[in-house]
């Protein structure tokens, strides 16, 4: 019984910690380098197990409280079937292949994927519309065992291929290919474990937009963006083409106290080049992040009431330089730190509830040396928690779960002086975000049933509210998030 | 829980690092710059007139290569035109000064008008330390144009109801001096982009005056009127023009082109191709020229007439965007500007600008820079329609 509790505990502070990187999900600015930003393969290196895993999910989003070059709504379809085995002793092999269908609506004039990743370069055109992608991505580990249950060694690979499709003119096609490749080792003592892993990864995206011709009786207005204000503007006569190729490095490890102690710390650096084709080449310069964060997870217990304390940061610092002169134009940087306690204990045998209560500070700075523009928007934000995990019976497992986040922006700095249309029109609309109160409630549920001893049939849930609460009179008003996840396992 | 005694503190060690690091924020300086153009005439003109060289009340324009800015600025007592809070980047920069009938009589005693200018392309404007930049320009003198292209209309007409309606094109030409001139073989070409020569210009289509010499005179102060079809436009598309009184017309055979039998036809001399001679609808340079043989320098290897850059009596270039003064078709010893900026198909028109009269006679401005001399109409005007209410 001691040991099925401490699974529970193990699991659900895992999960409850998974939950504070994750609780800006209803957000799309999730970091481009993200995307392949799963670790379960680090932390489980020395609990492999056979597997098969097949699921579908949906995501979406929709609302306006958003930024401005954000899509108004997101339809987000996943079908991911996924494995794992030993090919011999010693060995583990997993991977997973994804199909992904996505509609975003009405997107305002970039033509980037990911328009907020903190890079200040965009290609766009002066038309709002939706964009279709289509793409499928692949992951393979592979597992080796150099001393039995002590030290294993293993290397990961990612792939994606995606194409997205402008579906007004002047549709833009969008084509990504990521690859990245990681290194790893883990090491296991009686009362240690830990990782240690390198990755290189590779992202590139190519834009193009279609050939301009008298009949199609448009005239498009193409905008190269860089940095906050005074975008170049190109009206249309032919085509337009750009190539992102971002590559960099992360080095990382995690460390393990099984009973008191969990820790993440990770680096990264990354470059990205932008290069121009078509009618109008524009050097657009180069580009640098280096991003540091650590995760950490203290446990104790005093009788039956386990007490957690979480703590984790993220510092990321990005600079760009100017295309013809070796300068620097332009620097964001962007630190998040939060904190939190978690209480748990168990009702009965069946049901087990975690409350916690988390703290954050946010900093966003950015600033465009070019023009002389500086925005410094520090924001703080409370967030309450309860779980409650539910065995209804020795087959059935339920999981629900409420938050309630209240983010209050603190005194911001702004210099503009001197700043023309596109800083009045677009970046004092990113002002107006960067500036709201705004709370976020969230509900999450989790039920999986046991069919027999090797088949799971998970179903999880998530919605997410985010509301504008503050007096002044803006544009920006509320945004949803749901997303459905069907899972279907087999050991 | 003697461990535990360990890692607590380490974890709050942690915690308060993070905490204590606090944003420094100061104001940022930009990479904005101060640019000084000292503008300086070597020649008997302004050290007559004023003493030295340094030349007061010149117009200086700048154009930002990369961003849609245009500023101007006139030269103070010490020839210098002050720019200040401009972006770092590629700039065209054009002075331009009239020399009066009146300031050239007291000079050397000719009653003639002059105009001084130059202009410098495509140049880098970035310092980072000083973040101000001087720049010296010398003058050259220029004899103003005596028949000038008073009107172009190349726009085309909005859909109404039918699309990209461009076949009412039409070309004013105007004698800007005091005495009749004939247009018998004067030539009007467009010229092709991305040639570099120092005496040619590369010619896609040409076409000729008719006459033996004394056939077709225009009078001070008269016009004369060259259509792309010389037909009621208004019928086809109302709200485009009335063409059908024009004076000439451009005629392409064989290619199902309108000829209007009652107004003379330009001769071709040199059709690459199209149904007519479009003039571009976005970018385009359009020259007025004599020419003794138009055949005596050949073609290029992309089939243009070479035509000698030396026989050119006026030139005009215009373009969709204005800031794109790095794809010049027209070197600033023919036009040191552009004009236009429309979009296409708006039925809009350029138009010179009426510089003052002499005796009822207008003189319309012409400095070799269209960027100056030229402004937008709302609709094309056959005829020079200047408004005397509203002379700029």
């Amino acid at each position: 019984m001691k040991k099925l509790t401490l699974k529970i505990i193990v699991v659900l502070t895992f999960f409850s910690q998974s939950l504070i990187f994750a609780e800006n999900d209803y957000s799309c600015t999730n970091e481009y380098l993200n995307i392949i930003n799963d670790n379960n393969i680090l932390w489980n290196i020395f609990d492999n197990e056979k597997y098969v895993k097949y699921s579908f999910r949906y995501d979406g989003f929709n609302g306006n409280f958003k930024l401005p070059f954000e899509f108004e709504k997101k339809d987000h379809l996943t079908f991911t079937a996924s494995g794992g085995k030993h090919l011999k002793k010693g060995q583990f092999i997993s991977g997973n292949f994804s199909y992904h269908n996505q509609l975003l609506y009405n997107k305002k004039w970039i033509h980037n994927s990911v328009p907020y990743t903190g890079m200040p370069f965009f290609i766009a055109d002066s038309s709002i519309g939706n964009f279709k992608l289509n793409g499928i991505s692949w992951n393979l580990n592979i597992v080796n065992e150099i001393i039995e249950n002590r030290l294993n060694y293993g290397v990961s690979f990612f792939y994606n291929v995606d194409e997205q499709i402008k579906t007004v003119f002047p549709k833009t096609i969008i084509k990504r290919s990521d690859f990245s490749v990681k290194l790893f080792s883990g090491i296991k003592t009686n009362n240690i474990i830990s990782t240690i892993y390198g990755k290189y990864f590779n992202f590139k995206e190519n834009i193009k937009t279609s050939r301009y011709s008298l009949e199609q009786g448009l005239t498009p207005i193409f905008i190269k963006i860089r940095n906050m204000d005074n975008p170049f503007i190109y009206y249309g006569e032919t085509s337009e083409e750009r190539l992102i190729s971002l590559q960099g490095y992360t080095c990382g490890i995690n460390f393990r106290l099984p009973k008191r102690l969990k820790l993440l710390a990770e680096y990264e650096y990354a470059i990205a080049q932008n290069e121009d084709g078509g009618a109008n080449i524009k050097d657009q310069g180069s580009w640098f992040s280096n991003r540091f964060l650590y995760d950490a997870e203290l446990k104790l217990k005093i009788k039956n009431i386990g007490i957690n304390g979480f703590s984790n940061a993220m510092i990321n610092e990005q600079t760009a330089k100017y295309p013809n002169w070796d300068v620097e134009t332009y620097e964001y940087t962007r630190k998040n730190f939060t904190n939190g306690v978690g209480i748990n204990y168990c009702f009965g045998k069946k049901m087990y509830i975690k409350h916690g209560i988390f703290y954050s500070i946010d900093r966003l700075k950015r600033i465009d040396k070019f023009t002389g523009i500086l925005q410094y928007f520090p924001t703080s934000s409370l967030k309450a928690t309860i779980d409650i995990d539910y065995a209804i019976s020795s087959k059935l497992n339920s999981n629900i779960y409420f938050s309630l986040k209240s983010v209050t922006p603190n005194d911001n700095i702004i210099y503009d002086d001197l700043t023309g249309w596109y800083y009045n029109s677009i970046t004092k609309e990113e002002e107006q975000y960067y500036l709201a109160y705004y709370d976020v409630y969230t509900i999450k549920m989790n039920t999986s049933f046991r069919l027999n001893n090797s088949i799971i049939y998970i179903i999880e849930g998530k919605y997410s509210y985010v509301s504008h609460n503050d007096d002044k009179k803006n544009s920006l008003d509320n945004r949803n998030y749901f997303s459905i996840n069907l899972i279907l396992k087999r050991r | 829980m003697k461990k535990n005694k360990k890692i607590i503190p380490l974890f709050f060690i942690i915690i308060v690092a993070f905490f204590s690091c606090e944003e420094d924020i100061i104001k940022p300086d930009s990479m904005r710059i101060t640019l000084r153009v000292e503008v300086i005439d070597t020649s008997i003109f302004t050290k007559t007139l004023s003493g030295d060289s340094l030349v007061s009340n010149a117009n200086v324009y700048i154009n930002s290569i990369s961003y849609s800015q245009q500023k101007e600025a006139l030269t103070d007592s010490n020839g210098v035109a002050v720019f200040e809070n401009l972006l770092p980047d590629n700039y065209s920069i054009t002075i331009s000064k009239n020399i009066s009938k009146e300031d050239a009589m007291k000079v050397n005693g000719n009653y003639v008008r002059w105009i001084m200018s130059n202009q410098i392309q495509d140049t880098m404007l970035f310092d980072i330390i000083d973040k101000e930049i001087e720049i010296r320009i010398i003058l050259k003198l220029i004899k103003p144009g005596t028949l000038i292209f008073s009107e172009i209309y190349y726009n085309g007409s909005p859909a109404n109801p039918i699309p990209y309606y461009f076949h009412d094109q039409f070309t004013e030409i105007y004698n800007n001096s005091s005495e009749t001139i004939y247009l018998d073989s004067l030539m009007i070409a467009d010229v092709d982009y991305g040639h570099k020569d120092e005496d040619v210009i590369h010619s896609i289509h040409s076409y000729m005056f008719p006459g033996d010499g004394t056939t077709y005179p225009i009078a001070p102060g008269e016009y004369v009127i060259v259509a792309q079809d010389a037909i009621n436009h208004s019928e086809i598309n109302p709200g485009s023009v009335d063409l059908h009184n024009a004076d000439f017309e451009y005629y392409v055979k064989d290619h199902g082109d309108v000829d209007n039998p009652d107004i003379t036809n330009m001769i071709q001399i040199q059709h690459k191709y199209g149904i007519d001679f479009l003039y571009s609808v976005m970018n385009d340079a359009i020259v007025l020229m004599k020419v003794k043989d138009p055949f005596a320098l050949g073609y290029d290897t992309f089939d243009c007439l070479l035509l000698p850059k030396s026989a050119v009596i006026d030139g005009v270039e215009y373009r969709e965007k204005l800031s794109e003064m790095d794809k010049k078709r027209l070197d600033a010893t023919i036009d040191g500007g552009i004009t236009g900026g429309l979009e296409m198909y708006q039925g809009k028109s350029i138009e010179r600008k009426f510089e003052r009269f002499e005796d009822d006679r207008a003189i319309l401005m012409d400095n070799n820079n269209s960027s100056i001399d030229f402004h937008v109409l709302d609709t094309a005007t056959i005829g020079y329609n200047y408004d005397v209410n509203k002379i700029e």
